[in-house]
């Protein structure tokens, strides 16, 4: 049984370090390595977009609060 | 309303809230029971609890007159052993010589009469609640 | 076959390991494939973990007593369920699975954000890596599943009240639950890690948190439940420092789950979450380190293990870790818009908050107290229930209440004449029932009333609530499914009603009694009375069975035993306790029969009669409904998602 435990083993091992080397070996040079950044624009939209959701929902739940009579007119 | 925010005002009394109903708790009743090892228990008296394990002789009977007599001793290492009177319901199934439990009860000249006993249990996952 | 397992093991610590490596350089010095190098790592991590557990899953199963672990937690007469819930009913085996489900939940969640949260997930990986570096070190270095021995014959078995459905469900499910919450804790230290604290972080973990809190909260309840039918003290609950470690981080999550909300409408109290969510984590960790370090005195006596210093260890570093991360990032974390007003909604929930942590707190306080006092002192003093019962009452009695005010009140303000008007029909409700109560006799006992009452205001303002709500949309289906999280909210709400109501009846309202009883002698209780018929002691496979046969007459007519049963292997014995559910009179006949000699017929029968208890269970299954409604995919509420997480996507 041991050596079947070892092939299995060496087999995990090898998969595992394939898997991880991968993106390298995929890509041995890479045209642009750097990670995809927001750049101030996007952050800044992505910003506003989170304004306009709470705003758009807090429209919503005063209107519902309105109509569910938790505030009055 | 005024301009400035009522959250700190709001968290400020809330914690306020808490530490004045902690305190107040401490006050009235903040008896902590002392739990100990029969090592330590000599210079007690009064309620506390006794943690060891139950050593023979075993006699008598919880639900008797005379209640449940047995021994406890430190879990580790060697000393002294404290008599133990129980009186009550029987002890968790799993009371036995050899078995670490937790005894609680009032000590005073040199022996613990027990009210209740917790019986620790060998394995994981596996517990006994007061009996 | 336990060298492959072993080998599995090497290979995911070697694995998590370069993920933390790996990835906190990627992210740091910018550079792409090898942050998805990383992140492979750490999905490679979850299938090598896997195949180890596969190896002591097979070896559990096939009784191959040359793996200690095994033969340490199984013998050959334990059926295939029984054998595999061994995996859990040992340390080393709860390990596993704890890495298994780190790795598990870490991949799959970084597989789902990979796309919309690049950003974020670049700096997960590292966290969720440095985490499983922790475990799977442990795993391999100090407490191995997967030690070897020359084979024993048969193994040391499970003891018999780990042999039970419940056991076989209730410790997993708590694995769940505290490994799933180191899913929003990855992603917050990410958020913070990578500069990106707007919310993109906690919409990405809100259903993650919401899992494991379901299963954390589902998973104490059967134990509570195990603890009552199986263990036979008469209780569900004791305050024991391992019970109280499962509720810790429950009430931790809790908080956060309502304080997220806050920041998700007002983009306030972003300190607070990562606070929070930090500190459900810990205290999942914490936990795990106060059961295993024999530093406190519990009924679940552990064996004092190794892990505790190792568990103290990674407490502490953790912790000074997010710690370290919010105190950087404080500037990023300011308040957008402020409380506008004390009584509002966003104000009740700070309430809330404050109530559970204070709650959460007291309870840690307690747990730490003998240790606390050793240091101090030099002797070791505990408090028992007394003090976890006046603070339950203290905090949760107001949390109760809250629960039935918060719906009602609008958001950001609210006149105080219309928090009245809009609280009358509750109001009006919850004294009717004081009222009906104290005529029925519930005026006995204080708690029990406040609580009654409390849960009669509660119901009444989620049903008013409903009602409303349907008529402003037309329809009760639409209603809920316009907002599934709130709706879903309130049906937990209802649970946490009902676990008020079992919880304060069977304690305030019970009672019990003792009696010395040969046959023919009876002993009655709240309306039964039970009569001994006889004392029988029979052999079957494996163990002795003596029961005490008794006839009741009165509120239920019929018979009920009670005994205990003398394993043979393990020798060990196990409380079977006698229980009827009276469902008309909504209450457990409970029957405990002591020391029941078979040959004197003599037995000490101690019986309680609990009303109400079983609303505690059937909680149980009310918060998974209401669970389920909030956890429920949202096709808008996805879509919204997507236009919010797009910029991410832009490279």
């Amino acid at each position: 049984m041991t050596w079947l435990a070892l092939v299995l083993g060496v087999g995990v091992a090898a998969g595992a370090v394939l898997l991880v080397a991968w993106p390298f070996l995929r890509e041995p040079v890479a045209a642009d390595d750097r990670l995809d950044a927001l750049s101030p624009e996007e952050e800044r939209r992505l910003q506003l977009v989170e304004e306009r959701d709470r705003v758009l929902a807090a429209l919503k739940e005063l209107e519902f609060d309105h109509r569910t009579g938790k505030i009055g007119d | 309303m005024s301009t400035r925010s009522p959250a700190r005002l709001v968290v400020a009394l809330g914690v306020a809230a808490v530490l004045a109903v902690f305190l107040l708790y401490t006050a009235l009743r903040g008896s902590s029971t002392p739990t100990l090892t029969p090592s330590q228990v000599a210079n007690h008296s009064g309620k506390l609890a006794v943690v060891g394990v139950v050593v023979a002789p075993l006699r008598g009977d919880s639900h008797s007159p005379g209640g449940l007599r047995f021994g406890l001793k430190n879990i580790d290492g060697r000393s002294s052993v404290v008599s133990v009177v129980y009186h009550g319901e029987n002890p968790p199934p799993l009371f036995k010589v050899g078995r670490n439990v937790v005894v609680s009860g009032s000590y005073a000249h040199g022996r613990l009469a027990g009210d209740n006993v917790v019986t620790k249990c060998p394995s994981k996952y596996t517990s006994k609640p007061a009996a | 076959m336990a060298d492959l397992g072993r080998a599995a093991l090497v290979v995911s610590l070697g694995l998590v390991v370069y993920a933390f490596v790996a990835g906190f350089t990627a992210a740091l010095t910018n550079r792409r494939r090898l942050a998805v190098s990383a992140r492979n790592a750490l999905f490679s991590a979850f299938g090598s973990t896997a195949i180890a557990a596969t190896v002591l899953a097979v070896a559990l199963v096939r009784h191959d007593f040359s793996f200690a672990y095994v033969a340490a937690h199984t013998n050959r007469t334990l059926s295939t369920p029984y054998a595999l819930s061994a995996f859990w009913g040992g340390q080393e085996g709860s390990l596993l699975l704890w890495l298994l489900v780190l790795t598990g939940y870490g991949a799959l969640a970084v597989a789902l954000n990979r796309k919309l949260l690049r950003d974020l997930t670049v700096w997960v990986v590292p966290v969720l890596g440095g985490i499983a570096s922790f475990f799977a070190f442990v795993l391999v270095a100090v407490a191995s599943p997967f030690a070897t021995q020359t084979a024993t014959l048969d193994g040391a078995g499970l003891t018999p009240s780990l042999q039970n459905p419940y056991m076989v469900a209730h410790p997993p499910m708590l694995y769940l639950g505290y490994v799933g919450l180191a899913i929003p804790f990855a992603f917050a230290a990410g958020a913070m890690l990578s500069g990106r604290t707007d919310e993109r972080w906690i919409v990405a973990t809100r259903r993650w948190t919401l899992a494991a809190w379901m299963f954390l909260g589902f998973g104490q309840l059967l134990g509570a439940h195990w603890a009552y039918v199986e263990v036979g003290w008469g209780g569900y609950y004791a305050w024991d420092p391992v019970e109280n470690a499962a509720l810790m981080p429950w009430l931790a999550a809790t908080a956060f789950l309502h304080s997220v909300m806050i920041q998700e409408r007002k983009g306030m109290l972003k300190v607070w979450n990562m606070v929070l969510v930090a500190l459900a984590f810990e205290l999942s960790i914490f936990g795990t380190f106060l059961t295993r370090s024999g530093v406190v005195n519990s009924i679940h006596s552990f064996a004092k293990s190794p892990i505790g210093a190792w568990f103290l260890a990674f407490v502490v570093i953790s912790s000074l870790f997010s710690l370290g991360l919010i105190l950087w990032r404080l500037p990023l974390l300011k308040a957008r818009t402020r409380l506008e007003s004390a009584l509002s909604r966003e104000a009740a929930f700070l309430y809330n908050n404050l109530l559970l942590v204070a709650l959460c707190l007291t309870v840690l306080w307690g747990v730490l107290f003998p240790i606390v006092t050793q240091l101090v002192k030099g002797e070791t003093r505990t408090i028992g229930s007394p003090y976890y019962d006046f603070f339950l009452r203290a905090f949760g009695l107001p949390l109760l209440l809250l629960m039935g005010i918060g719906p009602l009140i609008a958001w950001r303000k609210t006149s105080a004449r219309t928090l009245v008007r809009t609280l009358a029909w509750p109001g009006v409700v919850t004294i009717v029932c004081g009222v009906a109560l104290v005529a029925l006799g519930a005026g006995s006992s204080r708690p029990g009333l406040i609580a009654y009452t409390f849960s009669a205001f509660v119901l009444a303002a989620i049903a008013l609530e409903l009602i409303r709500g349907t008529r402003a949309t037309g329809s009760l289906t639409t209603l809920i499914s316009r907002n599934r999280r709130r709706y879903g909210g309130y049906v937990v709400h209802a649970a946490i009603v009902l676990l008020a109501i079992g919880v304060a009846g069977s304690s305030a309202y019970g009672s019990s009694t003792e009696r010395r009883l040969t046959p023919g002698q009876s002993v009655s209780i709240g309306g039964y009375t039970l009569t001994l018929q006889d004392v029988r002691r029979r052999h079957v496979p494996n163990a002795t069975e003596t029961r005490a046969v008794l006839d009741v007459t009165g509120g239920w007519n019929g018979t009920i035993s009670s005994g205990d049963n003398q394993y043979v292997n393990p020798p060990e014995p196990s409380r079977e306790i006698g229980l009827k559910t009276n469902w008309l009179r909504g209450e457990d006949l409970y029957v405990i029969a002591d020391s029941a000699n078979p040959t004197t017929k003599v037995v000490f029968v101690k019986v309680l009669v609990k009303p109400l208890v079983n609303l505690i269970w059937i909680a149980g299954f009310v918060f998974l409904l209401g669970s389920a409604i909030a956890l429920w995919p949202d096709a808008r509420e996805q879509r919204r998602l997507v236009t919010r997480l797009a910029p991410a996507r832009a490279a």
